[in-house]
C-alpha cells in the first residue's frame, strides 16, 4: 500500500489539486450567488413513517432508471453511428 | 475504456493489471450506486461511506493515470470523436462528482454534528448537492454506457475459469 501511495504520488496531488480548484470555483460561486440559509422542515408521525418506506424504495428505482435510461439511450447512439460510420 | 482508449492505456504502460482495475471498477460503482440511494440507505451511512467512497473514485483515476495522461497529452491532438468526447466528459464527471461531495459535506447532518462540527445549511449548497447528485448519476449512466466495450471484454477476466474433467 504504501509502495503503491508513493509510486503514484504526483498523479493522487494532481486529483487533490484538481479538486481544491473545482471547489474554489464553487465556493465564489456560492459567494457571488449564494442564497439564505433554509430551514429544514421534516415530518412526524405516521405519516412521516409511510414516506420513509415509499422514499426508500423510490430512491432505489430512481437510481437504476437514472443510470439505466441514458446508458440504454448512449449505447444506441454509438450503435446508430457505429452503423453509419461503418464500411460496407 | 473503448477499445481505442484500452489500447492507448496499454501502450502508454498501464502499472495496476486489469484484474485490479476491474475489481475496482466494480467496487466503485456498488459503493456508487449505495451513496445515491439516500433515501434508501439512510443519512448516516450516506454521510460515513463518502469517506470510504473517496479513496475508491481517486484509486480509480490514477489507476487509469497512463490513459488519462496519453489522452491530455497535447501533441496527441490526433484523436478519435470517441476519445475526445470521452476526455471531455470525464472532465465534467470529474467536476461534478467533486462537487456533489463536498456540498455534501457542507450539508452534513450527521457525521459533522456527530465529530462536533456544524455546518451551516445553506440553500445554496443544498440544491447543489441535490440537483448535482441527481444530474451525476445520468452522467454515470452515460460514462459506464460509452465505456461498454471495456467492461464487456474485461468483467470476463475475473470470473472464475470453468476446470474441464479430463
Amino acid at each position: 500500500m504504501n509502495a503503491w501511495l508513493s509510486r503514484n504520488t504526483v498523479p493522487i496531488l494532481l486529483v487533490l489539486a484538481a479538486s481544491a480548484v473545482v471547489i474554489a470555483g464553487f465556493e465564489i460561486l456560492d459567494a457571488v450567488a449564494g442564497g439564505p440559509t433554509a430551514e429544514p422542515t421534516t415530518e412526524t408521525g405516521a405519516a412521516a413513517d409511510d414516506l420513509q418506506g415509499i422514499a426508500s424504495l423510490a430512491g432505489l428505482i430512481k437510481v437504476a432508471l437514472f443510470l439505466l435510461i441514458p446508458g440504454a439511450i448512449t449505447v444506441a447512439v454509438r450503435r446508430s453511428l457505429e452503423g453509419r460510420t461503418a464500411k460496407p | 475504456m473503448t477499445d481505442q482508449s484500452a489500447s492507448l492505456a496499454g501502450r502508454s504502460g498501464g502499472r495496476a493489471s486489469i484484474t485490479t482495475r476491474v475489481w475496482l471498477d466494480i467496487a466503485l460503482f456498488i459503493g456508487y450506486v449505495a451513496l445515491s440511494a439516500p433515501q434508501t440507505t439512510g443519512i448516516p451511512f450516506h454521510e460515513y461511506f463518502t469517506v470510504v467512497f473517496i479513496p475508491i473514485f481517486i484509486a480509480h483515476i490514477v489507476l487509469d493515470w497512463a490513459w488519462v495522461k496519453r489522452v491530455f497529452r497535447r501533441s496527441d491532438r490526433k484523436r478519435s470523436g470517441e476519445v475526445r468526447f470521452n476526455r471531455a466528459f470525464d472532465i465534467v464527471i470529474f467536476i461534478a462528482m467533486v462537487v456533489v461531495i463536498y456540498s455534501g459535506f457542507l450539508v452534513s447532518e450527521a457525521m459533522l454534528p456527530d465529530l462536533g462540527f456544524q455546518p451551516a445549511q445553506s440553500d445554496f449548497w443544498f440544491t447543489i448537492h441535490d440537483a448535482g447528485g441527481n444530474l451525476l448519476i445520468l452522467l454515470v449512466g452515460i460514462h459506464l454506457a460509452m465505456h461498454w466495450p471495456w467492461i464487456k471484454r474485461n468483467i470476463g477476466r475475473i470470473r472464475p475459469s470453468r476446470t474441464v474433467a479430463a
